[in-house]
């Protein structure tokens, strides 16, 4: 809802409790102009906001009450009992208007001409001119104790009250209703007995059509106990004699589907008997306890509790800890009744800061009746589980992603009512909205039954805007081809309309999503429909983080951003591995940029400029993924998961940027939490693709690679795609050996023959050489250099093919050409090789 | 002969005043204080946690009843040298722009009550170092006791 309309309604609540006790202060001291006053002033600030706010229902109703306080201030009406009940009344209808707005974040409909027209009768029956012409009176079919009915439909809904226009000025016709109303006896045979309908509705006032909630005015006196059939058999009760102007049904209308709702329909009891026998107050009671079921209470003193909280906690896991080691049996008891007391505080605590993700969703409605004007689509919204409750910070965040997304929905997914009927489907389309709790995150769902995404259309966009190759499209499903659309700048509709289609909006919504440790995800079929499903966590007070330890140092990585854990170990499958003085991982076929740690935050004197020793280094790489990009960051050992209370760091401590936060763990200790995003910034943005694996990300890279840049003997600096690279080895030169015209070497375990560009001039017979290693297992070859110069980050384009045996071409990389590596020709070369060792093999060598 | 000038009475009523007490810590055998109304507490030894890349005067951070609050090697922020690690040191616990930070200190001292007359500017001859974070000496029968501006101790730029 509104942020604005929140602080209205809380504000106007509070005002309306004082206007309540100023006016029976002031029944008892008619004559204190003071209390009159403020009253005044009180009423009329509830008009301006009303007016300010766009509520025109509350604002006549205040307006007519306003008028009625100025008739007392300037002492034209008496005060009496009668007309301060008749304030009273006017007091109570706007509460019960608040109370709606307050829930739906909109005005209900209905009707408040009976009550105006009451208090315009009060103010005007004493004025002492009796001019009262210009007062205009509803032209109504119905009487006044007719109970009215209103409907109340998410597209009626936001035009606001029906009020009748027209009007006869006459005031004694005005005397005489009024009198009407004041004689008891004539009303209740025509006092139609309401019964209330209740259907389930999907949520609180929504304003789907398959929600409908009937609401119906009507009087506290009555007691009504039926069933939605029988509402016109329901007898009448008389009016108790006590009926006075206050008990006028407009001035009571109790709006009860929102209490009933999860009643049984067929039984529906409206009000407590006591209660609705005694005091024209009865019907106020629910609305009164709703104003002081709330208060506002600033969000520090909440975050100060919160800490407060996390420090009992603390103190009670100590005091838990040396208990048990204390053999004190007496202890125990008040131990754990401590125990519970404390949990039950921090989720109690913890509960003030949740609210129903309804909040978020209270402007949709309008945003889909305006969009389906717009474009002419008929649209239904359903919201599902608008009572699920997230983190305030986190219901803000999501509020812009999600409108974005419905609205994208409504736009591009659902087609017109003509387009639907020709593909035999119901010509109003529907968006439906649900949210969850699904294991300590909350699931959000857009589901529409439009058209799905146009996998051919997108297809042809990519081609189009070159972000992938016909043949890498070919390669790709269609789940695979439809994550393009988040791309950035990436929009398949035809037209740029007023409300999407500029290309703007996935990505961010994504990004947005992701920003609060969220994840996007979707799926569409051609036709059918598409769904798009939001991850989001409860709160970003809390996250779960993992503990590492760095040289016995601890640090915190966001669970979230963690990926995997990977143990890795001298001679194992996972291996440190060096490219010059950037570590890496060989991991799932690709390299992973690695960090390390232990050097970067400067825990330990062993550089990486020594190289080496970081090759034997056995502990665990925390894989971490960075938006597109993953990383491993180098760790000594994992200690624990844990949930920790994110702490902004001291001012000093900001420019560091490796560091996104601290936290104080269940020890009692410090420790800071890393920023995978920071460390990635020190990679020099050595981008290093996705696997096909991992394609819940994107498919397409951005067009640059990153290039390892090595010098050959004799031949210069030529240069090779990293991706192509399996490992860089510092291999010793003394194991060479020749079988079948080819260096070979002993390498894991097998065979791996050894080329050079020059021939084998270029490899070494003693000592130790760096080799490229390309290929996998049984096609691995070796490549002897002579050294590693660099890594660059470029598009490579090869510009001119060559023609020698190994070189794909030139490419100009890093501002001068350098001659591409042909990596598969080395590789046919060695598998040729086999083949005729193999023919050889059989045949015998030919002589 | 205890004759009160009003003088000396306008003294004696400041003097009474909390605005006016300090407390004392020694650094490498100076003696200095700290305005009262600004420390917050003063705590045996805690375990501080270690801060890479930090500033060097930053010995870490510390957890005090739930909140994380940055200690400041006072030593290393006046350029004095370094104490045996070993050494546990004291932290006072100030205020600052509604901030807390710990002050590593050698030891604490006593709580004094200054008068404000005869708080004497920094002599010429201060090292340029505690000139920037001292506010004035004052003498404690004869022993010279440098106030520290806190704000000034505590800047991240200095």
């Amino acid at each position: 809802m509104d942020d604005l309309l929140l602080e209205f309604v809380a504000e106007t609540e509070e005002n309306l409790a004082v206007l309540d006790q100023q006016l029976v202060a002031f029944e008892s001291t008619p004559n204190d102009d003071e209390i009159l006053g403020d009253i005044f002033r009180t009423m009329h600030t509830i008009k301006g906001t009303c007016g300010f706010l766009n509520l025109p229902r509350l604002e006549q109703v205040a307006h007519a009450g306003e008028d009625v306080l100025g008739q007392f201030r300037d002492h034209i009406v008496p005060v009496t009992a009668d007309a301060v009940s008749m304030i009273l009344a006017a007091i109570d209808q706007i509460r019960n208007i608040l109370t709606e707005l307050g829930e739906t974040g909109e005005e209900p409909a209905g009707n408040d001409d009976e009550l105006i027209r009451k208090l315009r009768a009060v103010a005007d029956g004493g004025s002492s001119d009796g001019s009262v012409a210009a007062v205009p009176a509803p032209e109504e079919a119905g009487d006044e104790t007719v109970a009215e009915t209103a409907e109340c439909d998410g597209d009626d809904a936001g035009d606001g009250p029906i009020t009748e226009p027209g009007g006869f000025p006459v005031a004694k016709e005005l005397m005489e209703e009024f009198e009407a109303i004041s004689q008891p006896e004539k009303a209740p045979l025509e006092e139609a007995p309401v019964a209330e309908t209740v259907r389930p509705a999907h949520g609180k006032g929504s304003p789907s059509r398959d929600g409908v909630v009937i609401k119906v005015n009507r009087k506290p006196v009555k007691l009504v106990k039926s069933t939605p059939d029988d509402e016109a058999q329901a007898d009448p009760e008389p009016l108790p004699e006590s009926a006075g102007i206050e008990q006028l049904p407009a001035a009571e209308e109790v709006e009860a589907a929102p209490e009933e709702e999860n009643a049984p329909a067929a039984e529906v009891e409206v009000l407590p008997e006591a209660a609705s026998k005694e005091t024209p107050a009865g019907g106020n009671k629910k609305a009164k306890s709703g104003a002081g079921q709330s208060i506002r209470v600033n969000v520090d003193v909440l975050e100060d509790l919160m800490t407060m909280v996390s420090e009992m906690v603390l103190t009670r896991n100590q005091l838990q800890q040396l208990v048990r080691n204390l053999d004190a049996p007496g202890l125990d008891e008040p131990i754990q009744r401590l125990s519970r007391v404390t949990s039950e505080l921090q989720e109690g605590v913890m509960k003030t800061r949740m609210q129903p993700i309804g909040n978020a969703w209270s402007k949709l409605p309008r945003i889909i009746r305006d969009l389906s004007n717009e474009l002419g689509k008929k649209i239904d919204l359903v919201m599902v589980g608008e009572d699920t409750e997230l983190d305030r910070q986190v219901l803000e965040l999501i509020a812009d992603p999600l409108t974005h997304m419905v609205r994208n929905s409504a736009d591009h997914g659902l087609e017109t009512p003509d387009e639907r009927e020709k593909a035999g489907k119901t010509p109003t389309g529907t968006i439906t909205l649900s949210a969850r709790h699904e294991g300590g995150h909350i699931i959000l769902e857009i589901i529409d039954d439009g058209r799905g995404l146009n996998t051919r259309r997108i297809r042809d966009k990519v081609l189009e805007r070159g972000l992938a190759t016909a043949q890498e499209l070919d390669a790709m499903d269609e789940a695979q081809i439809h994550q393009f659309v988040m791309k950035p700048g990436f929009s398949t509709a035809q037209a740029v309309t007023k409300v999407s289609g500029r290309g703007v909006g996935m990505d961010v919504v994504r990004s947005n999503i992701e920003q609060i440790g969220g994840h996007l995800d979707f799926s569409s079929i051609e036709g059918e429909g598409s769904k798009f499903s939001i991850k989001i966590p409860l709160t970003l007070a809390i996250v779960s983080a993992l503990i590492v330890e760095v040289q016995k140092e601890k640090y915190a990585i966001p669970q979230i951003t963690v990926q995997e854990i990977v143990r890795v170990k001298k001679n194992s499958q996972y291996q440190v591995d060096m490219i010059h003085d950037s570590p890496v991982l060989r991991f799932r076929n690709r390299l992973l940029p690695l960090i390390h740690l232990e050097s970067l935050l400067g825990l330990s004197d062993s550089t990486l400029q020594e190289g080496r020793c970081i090759e034997d280094f056995e502990g665990f790489v925390v894989v971490c993924k960075n938006g597109n990009q993953n990383l491993g960051i180098i760790v000594t050992g994992i200690s624990d998961s844990e949930e920790i209370v994110v702490k902004p760091l001291a001012g000093h401590l900001k420019g560091i940027r490796f560091f996104s936060g601290n936290t104080i763990l269940g020890d009692g200790r410090v420790i800071l939490i890393l920023d995978p995003q920071g460390l990635a910034s020190t990679l020099n943005e050595i981008a290093v693709p996705l696997t096909q694996d991992e394609q819940d990300t994107t498919t397409a890279q951005a067009n640059t690679e990153s290039i390892l840049l090595f010098k050959v003997k004799g031949e210069g600096v030529k240069a090779v795609p990293l991706s192509e690279v399996n490992r860089i080895e510092d291999q010793k030169m003394e194991k060479l050996e020749m079988a079948q015209g080819r260096m070979v070497t002993q390498y894991r375990g097998q065979l791996l023959p050894i080329y050079s560009l020059d021939g084998n001039a270029g490899i070494r017979r003693t000592g130790r050489q760096t080799v490229l290693v390309f290929g996998t297992d049984a096609e691995m070859i070796g490549l002897a250099i002579e050294s590693i110069v660099d890594i660059a980050q470029e598009v490579l384009k090869i510009t001119s093919v060559s023609r020698a045996e190994g070189i794909k071409g030139s490419a100009i990389i890093a501002g001068s050409a350098v001659d591409v590596l042909d990596t598969k020709f080395f590789q046919r070369d060695s598998i040729a090789s086999k083949a005729i060792a193999c023919l050889e093999e059989i045949y015998g060598r030919v002589a | 002969m205890n004759q009160i000038t009003p003088e000396a009475a306008d003294r004696a009523i400041s003097v009474g005043n909390a605005a006016n007490q300090i407390v004392t810590f020694y650094l490498a055998n100076q003696r200095c204080g700290v305005p009262a109304l600004s420390v917050h507490e003063v705590l045996r030894p805690q375990p501080i946690t270690h801060v890479p890349l930090a500033p060097p005067e930053i010995a870490g951070t510390m957890n005090l009843r739930g909140h994380i609050v940055l200690t400041i090697n006072t030593r290393v922020r006046l350029s004095l040298p370094p104490v045996d690690e070993t050494v546990k040191r004291m932290c006072i616990v100030v205020d600052s722009d509604q901030e807390q930070y710990c002050l590593m200190v050698d030891r604490v001292g006593d709580v004094l009550t200054v008068d404000p007359l005869e708080i004497e500017p920094n002599p010429a001859s201060l090292e340029q170092i505690w000139m920037s974070v001292a506010s004035g000496v004052y003498s404690d029968n004869g022993d010279i006791i440098v106030l520290l501006d806190i704000k000034k101790l505590v800047a991240s730029d200095y």
